[in-house]
């Protein structure tokens, strides 16, 4: 699934690091999640989406593999 | 970062620096533990002892350096609880189980044989505290790896024991069924270790 983590990340200047710290998870899973590998659970993307101030279907596209 | 007595994070040393303690962490362990099995002395054991705790602690930290990674709470929640119990283990094998040859009495020869299990015993709980704590990829990545040791071990042992019914290979059945654990905890680690480096961040 696309989505635009990294975009927002970089937008904030985090590193992978420090939106893992946030997320409380591990630098592994953001990275995943960036490229595609991994599409994280409902609550992770809910997470994600609060911490950014975004609506998950703006975060996340289904449609669209990466 | 800055972490604790002002030494910066061991995730931002230089790559190389990463990868020599790690290496420098197995060198420590390996070495402490064929002095620790090599050698009667106390002291020396004592030092061995010491070797294998201090390198146990570099190698952790060292393998999440180099996949980019800083040690969490949860990871270091799961070192304090199987580092001293992996001690005990290790003490209660050299010094309590060879007891048992020395007493007649069936109960407390059992007794002594499965004293080293407890410390064991208490590892499986942490390991499993430690996997419900991990993040939904990390647990994915853990179940993943223990089918995967699961099927290669039992495969490995169904071979063994076909050559062994057919008298091809000698195969001793104790060590056989004490070795099982150790086999699916290698099979278990090298796997996640794999998963881990394949989605390590950059």
């Amino acid at each position: 699934m696309k989505n635009r983590v990294r975009q927002l990340r970089e937008a904030r200047g985090w590193s992978q690091g420090a939106l893992a710290e946030h997320l409380d998870v591990s630098r592994q899973t953001v990275n995943a999640i960036e490229n595609g590998k991994y599409d994280p659970s409902l609550p992770l993307a809910f997470k994600l989406a609060r911490l950014f101030k975004q609506r998950i279907e703006s975060m996340f596209d289904p449609d669209e593999e990466r | 970062m800055v972490g604790t007595w002002g030494i910066r994070k061991m995730d931002e040393w230089p790559t190389w620096q990463r990868w020599g303690t790690w290496l420098l962490g197995c060198a420590l362990y390996a070495g402490s533990f064929w002095v620790l099995f090599a050698n009667d002395g106390l002291g020396i054991r004592v030092v061995a002892l010491v070797g294998l705790c201090v390198g146990l602690l570099v190698l952790t930290y060292a393998s999440r350096a180099v996949l980019n990674e800083r040690m969490r709470t949860v990871d270091r929640r799961y070192v304090r609880a199987v580092l001293p119990a992996f001690l005990v283990y290790i003490v209660m094998a050299l010094y309590v189980w060879p007891l048992a040859d020395r007493t007649t009495t069936h109960w407390l020869k059992a007794v002594l044989v499965l004293l080293p299990a407890l410390p064991m015993v208490y590892v499986a709980w942490a390991v499993i505290r430690y996997v419900n704590r991990c993040d939904e990829l990390e647990r994915r990545q853990q179940l993943e790896a223990a089918g995967i040791a699961v099927v290669v071990v039992g495969l490995a042992s169904m071979v063994l024991g076909l050559l062994a019914a057919a008298r091809l290979i000698h195969v001793n059945g104790a060590l056989a069924l004490i070795l099982v654990l150790p086999a699916l905890c290698c099979v278990w680690g090298m796997v996640c270790s794999w998963s881990k480096w394949r989605n390590r961040a950059r």
